[in-house]
């Protein structure tokens, strides 16, 4: 029997098993998450239970950890960079061991970034709107990196909906797509089996068929994806998709840590995400319970080791990372008081 | 030393009926349209709490304004023409001109600009901003951050790098020490400020508000000119360093050498904020209230000797003769301008803000590029 933690935070209630905060324990990580306006924070507090942190952005859409430990977060039209405040060995106000803070955007209008990667002196994401991969620029709302083969003309029509960016060393490397569509809007009829997975620098389609795929990651040689449409997490081999794990939501936010693999999960039963995908018709015929949180599998059995469900308004969990070595983080955000009441400097730059 | 006086305000040549529906109106001298035509110039100026304002001309050369609202408007800087910094309550703006839509392009728009970049500083109570011309971490932006007494840049890792700190300021530690508030940038760096005392103690400035006030040449820390009322905005001009005398409503020249400093000319008001075209001055004028930081100073005496009442608005000196050459006056609901900045060759400026949902449902996109573009290596 597992014991059951629930803290209710303003607009949802979390829900969490043992499994989910022994992982935590066990790895020494933070689980950092966007859901839909807001980031949340899983941590553990002094004595072990599950500690949550929230912030307040624009609609979140993509996360992602900087090699220099930073976070990436894409929010709505700005493109945030979060540092840690804090020096080894301190605490924040609250105990936490990391105190992330928003200490730069950049703002990229409305070219809808997702799914960030944080290089060294710049981001890449792909543009939604625009469906190509882009990166940050001064003078236009961003720099066009990549345009899918199929895309004849770049121009902000959402035509085949990249959803997602996928990095092998470092190194932009993968995109999933929602579909091949070429017209405005024109991926909508094609969610439920048109999506694909595409090599950068090739431009070849390394899989073909899936639903909605997300969250292109790079592990133990091989492409991990999800298909959001059909709530399952799984590798393409030879340009087939190889189901591992399962869940009964729209699979969206994908890291692998530790051979586990933390996966989002959005939507309730009715929900138009879920609409005319085969996750969407699963839940309608089973009654199954949706599953609208963060789920940890064990990536060589597929077992599910733990797992943090969210109810609630909001119900879009659009990312997952994790933040490794770190037992809790606290959160500042773009505005409101922790903002202005809240600064830090180098000591060592001290006139 | 002598004294100019500002015209008679009569009934407005012109009133402008500002952008949106912001409360305030401008009124302005008689040639005002005309001396920006001669100089070839718009203006922008920070008009805490909430507006910047661009000044600039229509096709016919009528004035034009365009505003836009931020949370709190502080010191403004241009570098060329094309990209604005500015400070904020508690954030930095960076602003980049962006593609102009034909619409606004056939109204006269010449340029606009739009945020591309915020740091969040905290509450550091930026005060004048400045580029460093020979560059550095965000394009050599330096912040002068007056609630720690000291020069900073603002940072992507920390809310703010420290740069510099006064002499008399004996230790880097957070409060408002000596209000230093002014930052005159060299070819070589920071090169002078200004803070309204000597002091280091918390809030002991506000003391010395009268006549305590100083500038410093930022290389050596030396005191170049002392015995001011709460000096403001000194910048360098020709090789030339001025500030605003604010509690004395005087303009200034300063002889850092000699230690010195003479009064060019007089205006009714607070003067803070300062830019060149040519051979004139742009100061900006606040109002002081009874009680408030900036009464109790020379400047009502003299206010009182000249008859006159503190006007909020950009006063233009000509450099020569000490004379106000143009007015522009803000009437409407704010009480103070922090900043102002010329934007030479530029007819008619705009900007996004970021309130609302405009500058994030804007899309801009290089119209050469290809389809089908290859991977660039990142």
């Amino acid at each position: 029997m597992r014991a059951i933690h629930t803290a209710r935070l303003l607009d949802f209630e979390a829900t969490n098993d043992d499994g989910f905060v022994e992982w935590l324990e066990r790895t020494n990580q933070t689980i950092v998450i966007s859901h839909s306006n807001k980031l949340l924070t899983f941590g553990r507090n002094s004595s072990g239970r599950l500690a949550i942190d929230q912030v307040l952005f624009d609609r979140v859409t993509g996360l992602c950890v900087g090699v220099d430990r930073s976070l990436c977060v894409a929010s709505h039209h700005e493109l945030w960079r979060m540092t840690d405040a804090l020096a080894p060995g301190e605490s924040s106000p609250t105990g936490a061991d990391r105190w992330m803070m928003c200490r730069t955007a950049r703002f990229v209008g409305g070219v809808k970034p997702a799914d960030p990667i944080a290089l060294a002196d710049d981001v890449w994401f792909v543009s939604v709107a625009l469906s190509a991969v882009c990166s940050l620029d001064d003078t236009f709302s961003a720099k066009v990196q990549w345009v899918p083969p199929f895309i004849s003309e770049v121009r902000p029509e959402m035509r085949c909906r990249l959803t997602g960016l996928g990095a092998r060393d470092g190194v932009p490397a993968v995109v999933t797509s929602a579909s091949t569509s070429d017209v405005a809007g024109g991926w909508n009829e094609h969610r439920a089996s048109g999506g694909v997975l595409i090599d950068l620098v090739t431009g070849e389609v390394l899989a073909a068929g899936l639903s909605m795929p997300h969250s292109p990651r790079w592990h133990a040689g091989a492409w991990w994806l999800v298909q959001a449409g059909t709530g399952e997490i799984g590798c393409i081999d030879d340009g087939r998709f190889v189901p591992v794990a399962r869940i009964d939501g729209f699979a969206r936010g994908l890291t692998i840590s530790d051979g586990v693999a933390a996966v989002g999960g959005s939507g309730s039963r009715w929900d138009e995400l879920v609409e005319g995908l085969p996750v969407g018709d699963r839940l309608r015929a089973t009654g199954a319970r949706p599953a609208s949180g963060v789920f940890l599998f064990d990536l060589k059995s597929g077992s599910r080791i733990g797992e943090l469900r969210l109810d609630g308004t909001a119900r879009e969990v659009a990312d997952v990372v994790v933040l490794a070595d770190t037992r809790n983080v606290e959160l500042s955000g773009p505005h409101g008081r922790s903002a202005q009441d809240w600064t830090t400097f180098p000591t060592d730059s001290v006139p | 030393m002598f004294v100019r006086y500002c015209p008679t305000v009569t009934a407005a040549d012109q009133n402008t009926p500002p952008a949106d529906d912001a409360p305030f109106r401008l009124t302005m001298s008689p040639g005002f349209e005309g001396w920006l035509s001669e100089n070839d110039t718009s203006l922008a100026f920070a008009l805490p709490p909430s507006k910047l304002v661009f000044v600039g001309r229509d096709l016919d050369n009528r004035i034009a304004v365009y505003e836009r609202t931020f949370d709190k408007t502080m010191g403004l800087t241009a570098d060329g023409t094309h990209r604005i910094y500015m400070g904020g309550r508690y954030q930095t703006w960076r602003f980049d001109d962006v593609p102009l839509t034909s619409e606004a392009a056939d109204s006269g728009f010449d340029r606009c600009f739009a945020p591309r970049q915020v740091w969040v500083t905290g509450n550091i109570n930026v005060h004048d901003v400045a580029i460093d011309p020979r560059g550095g971490p965000g394009n050599g932006v330096t912040l002068v951050a007056t609630r720690f007494s000291c020069l900073a840049r603002p940072s992507d890792e920390f809310g703010f790098e420290p740069i510099w700190q006064p002499p008399f300021v004996k230790s880097f530690r957070p409060g408002d020490r000596c209000h230093l508030n002014g930052l005159a940038m060299g070819s070589d760096g920071p090169a002078y400020v200004t803070a309204v005392g000597a002091t280091d103690d918390l809030e002991r400035w506000r003391t010395e508000r009268r006549g305590g006030g100083i500038a410093v040449h930022v290389p050596t820390n030396e005191i170049v000119a002392t015995g001011l009322s709460m000096p403001h905005s000194p910048r360098l001009h020709n090789g030339v360093l001025y500030l605003t005398h604010s509690g004395d409503g005087s303009l200034i020249r300063v002889d850092p050498q000699a230690g010195t400093w003479e009064e060019i000319g007089f205006a009714p008001g607070f003067l803070r904020g300062l830019a060149f075209v040519g051979k004139y001055a742009i100061v900006g004028s606040s109002m002081p209230r009874e009680g408030d930081l900036y009464s109790g100073l020379p400047l009502d005496d003299r206010l009182a000797e000249a008859n006159q009442r503190p006007r909020l608005g950009l006063f233009v000196f000509d450099l020569d003769t000490g004379a106000i050459a143009e007015w522009l006056f803000v009437e409407g609901a704010f009480r103070e301008i922090f900043d102002v900045i010329t934007l030479p060759g530029v007819r008619r400026p705009m900007a996004y803000g970021t309130v609302g949902r405009e500058l994030a449902d804007s899309v801009w996109i290089d119209s050469s590029t290809s389809a089908g573009a290859s991977v660039g290596r990142p």
